[in-house]
């Protein structure tokens, strides 16, 4: 089953991401900081990450760019999740290596629109 | 799919984020220019805005929208960090707060007001004008296309797509989601082997969708990458400059059913990508490998936890007392590791119960910017030891006593600037809140550089209401003493804030019952401090087990300074003992008990402090140290005020917890009485 | 106080003897009827309430209602139980053993043989008695027990 790692400063979050995402049978690892984010998808397989881009510690955008310097993270789908629909941030995050979006609010759906278009299960 | 569970997760967590948010602006008050502080600030709206929108809380979505629109021109540097912007930010997390808590009452007029002076506030040529951020998130309406025989398309994505986890095989299989296609991969611009590079993409696809399909339902495949591809689009049945593409690379021309060509072509990029994946899910999954350092643990779960490590200790010491009466090592043994294991997890229990006091301290910012303003005195605050560790239990019940001791220290401590000025003293106020750890205590004080106690004035009120009779010689600390005698003031003027008497005796009685103190210190013209002191936990203590009479008590450890023996010649008669030069009182705890039969031959006095006061009590015997689960008393026997609570012994029964609060100030009044009927 | 008695207006109670009277206390109220136990005096506390206990780990007081209602104390007898008795006096639960020199049954007293509190021959506070009901031919105090603790 697919494993997708959900950065989030906001428990809330990660708890929304974490419950509609299970439910589907993925399983999802959680991380509170683009630090802890990117040390955990070092350290685990994983087959999408999602995270939020205001973060402390390390930001979703430099958590991004991180990323894509690690060789086992090349090609894997990564998102970001954005209450600012501004295209200047999502140029930014794409530029730096995402693969998509998510703007929050979302609903449940959307969310496992977006996971089931990125990874096969 | 969203459960309960999550509201209560988001109102938690917005209520840090409040607290969160309030320290920054509080912090931004004192450093305007402070661009971490603006950061975190607005970070924190963020948050409880998106978090907010989603778990259904609409209201405070929609306030914090704005307030964080707003705030973003503070975040650029457009507007200044103000006091009245500070202050009006405060009442805008205020509000957020009643919104989340109590949204039936929450006013929304309220927050009308608070975003029309934010407005106000941060109105500059331009400023008002910008749009609402959602205003670009609206769907492109008027450009709604379809096509009643299906598209013709030529796919063309940015080289890097892979990279970037994008699937194009991914994204064409959703094009055969909407209808029949034909997929046609175009290798025009697949370089030579050595130049080729093979993390991009260099494959083109042409496609022919067949179906009744609107144009948005292709723009929504590609949504991520649309701004980066190139995506041609026309119609069937018109004639595009397309067709030639398709036209251009006949062979390749595949049947949808049949699995896509690309794959089976070894130097194209998805192979690897696809390689990589399957390793990837391969080796064993240790997602748990490194959990996250901390869990949310319900309170009640740790007080129940408590209660259990509680009986615990209590049956583990039944258990030592009956190992002792038998000769049998094996069972002794047991005892002791059960002891030892016992203290253990008690030790570690309570550990867990332990919160750092800063995040009580950090509540009262608000409370002295606000009241620094309304009484227009500025005060300067100065905390120190946030780190200073205490009992969750006793940080939720300090909360009240030390708002009082705040307000009183602003209100009555700090005089105003045109006083302070004529004093020689600077204009600004100073209010220190320090917790230290002194002994197997936490000293918690309030400290103003305000005008001190005027002790003659609080002695003129106590003889005023016939506390005393006028001439009593007094110490100053006994006058202060009034001070926690209900419905004693002496504020002249009664302000909204405090002087109306109530509180004081209520802050001394609470800290009371926590088994705490409180000390006065004053110097007239510099400044007053009121001392806590607190036991670090309430639920078990170390305790000294004495006899007295037939009956066993318990006086916490941490009380005690050390225990002599009652001299011989002081066995009768005057109830002084010498202890280093100092004249300490004691009390002969068989009166105080009404204890029947005679006293032992060879009395023991175990000398106790609060504060600077000491005073001896006076056992038949000392048995040991003792692990003490504190047990409240009924509050049935509430006149029972020499003791704070009750234990269970080793074998079963009952014992009292000493009040040496209460002992102390009974010794101390029996003190001055004796001393005064002798010099009388 | 209507909440302890069943519809049809009868009772469920608990007699117990405290010197030569004998007393009805709510059933509803009884938690337990242990053994006496061993008592540590309280120096300080109402004189009816001389001690407390420990009853199955937590520290209860003892009520010695012979003394409330100045009533001879006789020493522990084979008899001797305590009560041990859940009230509610202001919103607060409270637990309390009573010394009963003698437990005697549960038994139903009906509200219909519930005798308005007479004015006669009782060394009895009036405020204290819930009211009096006829049990086999004597008549029996149901006492008013938040009052007589608080």
């Amino acid at each position: 089953m697919p494993t997708i790692l959900t950065v989030d400063d906001s428990p809330s979050v990660r708890h929304v991401v974490k419950t509609v995402l299970s439910g589907a049978g993925y399983t999802v690892i959680e991380a509170g900081d683009g630090a802890e984010g990117l040390a955990k998808a070092k350290s685990t397989p994983v087959n999408m990450i999602i995270t939020d881009l205001n973060m402390p510690v390390m930001n979703g955008l430099e958590l991004i760019k991180n990323l894509r310097k690690v060789p086992s993270i090349v090609g894997i789908p990564i998102v970001f999740l954005t209450t600012e629909s501004s295209d200047g941030t999502k140029q930014e995050a794409k530029a730096a290596g995402a693969t998509g979006w998510i703007t929050k609010p979302f609903k449940p759906e959307q969310l496992l629109a977006v996971v089931s278009k990125l990874v096969r299960k | 799919m969203i459960d309960l569970d999550a509201a209560a997760i988001y109102r938690q967590e917005a209520g840090e984020l409040l607290d969160s948010l309030e320290g920054s602006l509080l912090d931004l008050g004192q450093t305007p220019a402070d661009r971490t502080l603006v950061d975190q600030a607005f970070r924190a709206l963020h948050t409880i805005k998106g978090s907010g929108a989603m778990f259904g809380f609409d209201q405070v979505a929609a306030f914090t929208h704005d307030f964080e629109t707003a705030f973003d021109l503070v975040r650029r540097g457009t507007v200044p960090v103000t006091q009245d912007l500070v202050s009006l930010a405060l009442a805008a997390k205020d509000h957020i707060r009643s919104l989340i808590e109590t949204p039936d009452e929450a006013d929304a007029t309220v927050g009308r007001t608070i975003l029309a002076n934010l407005q106000i506030l941060v109105a500059r040529p331009g400023s008002i004008a910008e749009p609402p951020v959602e205003a670009a998130i609206a769907p492109d309406a008027g450009s709604s296309e379809t096509a009643g025989a299906g598209w013709r398309m030529t796919i063309a994505f940015a080289p890097e797509v892979l990279r970037n986890g994008t699937d194009p095989l991914a994204l064409l299989d959703e094009l055969r989601g909407l209808g029949p296609c034909t997929v046609v991969a175009l290798t025009d611009s697949v370089p030579d082997l050595g130049a080729l590079e093979p993390q991009d993409l260099h494959l083109q696809w042409s496609v022919t969708l067949r179906g009744d399909c609107p144009r948005e339902a292709i723009d929504d495949v590609f949504m991520f990458v649309l701004d980066d591809m190139k995506l041609d689009l026309t119609p069937l049945g018109v004639e595009p400059s397309g067709e030639t593409v398709a036209a251009a690379a006949p062979e390749l021309v595949i049947a949808e059913s049949t699995p896509l060509p690309v794959a089976s072509t070894p130097a194209t990029p998805p192979e690897p990508q696809k390689a990589r994946t399957a390793d990837k899910v391969e080796p064993p999954r240790r997602a748990d490998d490194k959990v996250s350092t901390s869990v949310r643990v319900q309170a009640e779960r740790l007080d129940e936890l408590m209660d259990r490590v509680g009986e615990l200790v209590i049956a583990q010491a039944r258990l030592s007392q009956l190992a002792h009466t038998r000769n049998d090592g094996g069972i002794q043994a047991i005892a002791e590791e059960i002891e030892r294991l016992a203290s253990g997890l008690r030790d570690t229990t309570m550990g867990i119960r332990m919160v750092p006091i800063g995040s009580l301290f950090a509540r009262f910012r608000r409370l002295i910017h606000d009241l620094s303003r309304d009484l227009g005195k500025p005060v300067e605050f100065v905390t120190s030891g946030e780190d200073t560790e205490l009992d969750k239990t006793m940080i939720e019940r300090l909360a009240d006593p030390l708002v009082h001791l705040i307000r009183n220290a602003i209100d009555h401590g700090i005089e105003n600037p045109e006083r302070r000025a004529k004093a020689g003293k600077p204009p600004v106020g100073r209010i220190e809140l320090l917790a230290q750890h002194v002994g197997a205590q936490v000293m918690v004080t309030v400290r103003d550089d305000g005008g001190g106690l005027d002790t003659t004035r609080i002695r003129a009120k106590a003889e005023e209401q016939g506390l005393i009779v006028p001439g009593t010689t007094l110490s100053d600390a006994e006058v202060h003493q009034f001070l926690f005698h209900p419905g004693f003031s002496t504020a002249q003027t009664v302000s909204a804030l405090s002087g109306r008497g109530v509180g004081m005796d209520v802050v001394k009685r609470t800290i009371e019952a926590l088994r705490g103190s409180i000390d006065v210190s004053t110097e007239l013209g510099h400044g007053s401090a009121m001392s806590l002191r607190l036991p670090l936990t309430l639920a078990i203590i170390e305790g000294l087990l004495i006899r007295v009479g037939d009956s066993r008590y318990i006086v916490p450890l941490s009380m005690i300074e050390e225990c002599v023996e009652l001299p011989a010649d002081q066995a009768r008669g005057r109830n002084f003992l010498n202890i280093r030069g100092g004249l300490v009182p004691f009390l002969r705890l068989r009166d105080l008990f009404d204890a029947p039969g005679e006293p032992d031959a060879h009395q023991k006095i175990i000398i106790t402090s609060v504060g600077d006061a000491r005073v001896g009590l006076v056992a038949d015997q000392i048995i040991g140290s003792h692990q003490t689960v504190i047990k409240s008393l009924s509050k049935l026997q509430s006149d029972a005020t020499m003791f704070s609570g009750a234990t269970i012994l080793g074998d079963g029964s009952a014992a009292l917890i000493l009040d040496v609060a209460q002992l102390v100030a009974i010794g101390q009044l029996k003190a001055e009485t004796e001393t005064m009927t002798r010099a009388a | 106080m209507t909440d302890v008695q069943a519809n049809d207006g009868s009772m469920q109670v608990l007699m117990i003897g405290l010197g030569d009277e004998i007393f009805a206390v709510e059933a509803s109220i009884v938690r337990e009827i242990i053994d006496p136990v061993p008592v540590t005096r309280v120096a300080g506390a109402k004189p009816f309430l001389p001690a407390v206990m420990n009853v199955r780990g937590n520290v209860i007081p003892l009520a010695d209602l012979r003394i409330r209602f100045g009533m001879p104390c006789t020493a522990d007898g084979g008899d001797t139980r305590i009560v041990v008795i859940e009230l509610t006096i202001n919103d607060d639960p409270v637990v309390v053993g009573i010394i009963a020199d003698k437990v005697y049954e549960v038994t139903e007293l009906s509200k219909s043989s519930a005798q308005p509190t007479p004015r006669v021959g009782l060394r009895w506070k009036p405020e204290y008695i819930r009211f009096i009901a006829k049990w086999n031919d004597e008549f029996i105090i149901v006492p008013d027990m938040e009052r007589i603790l608080n």
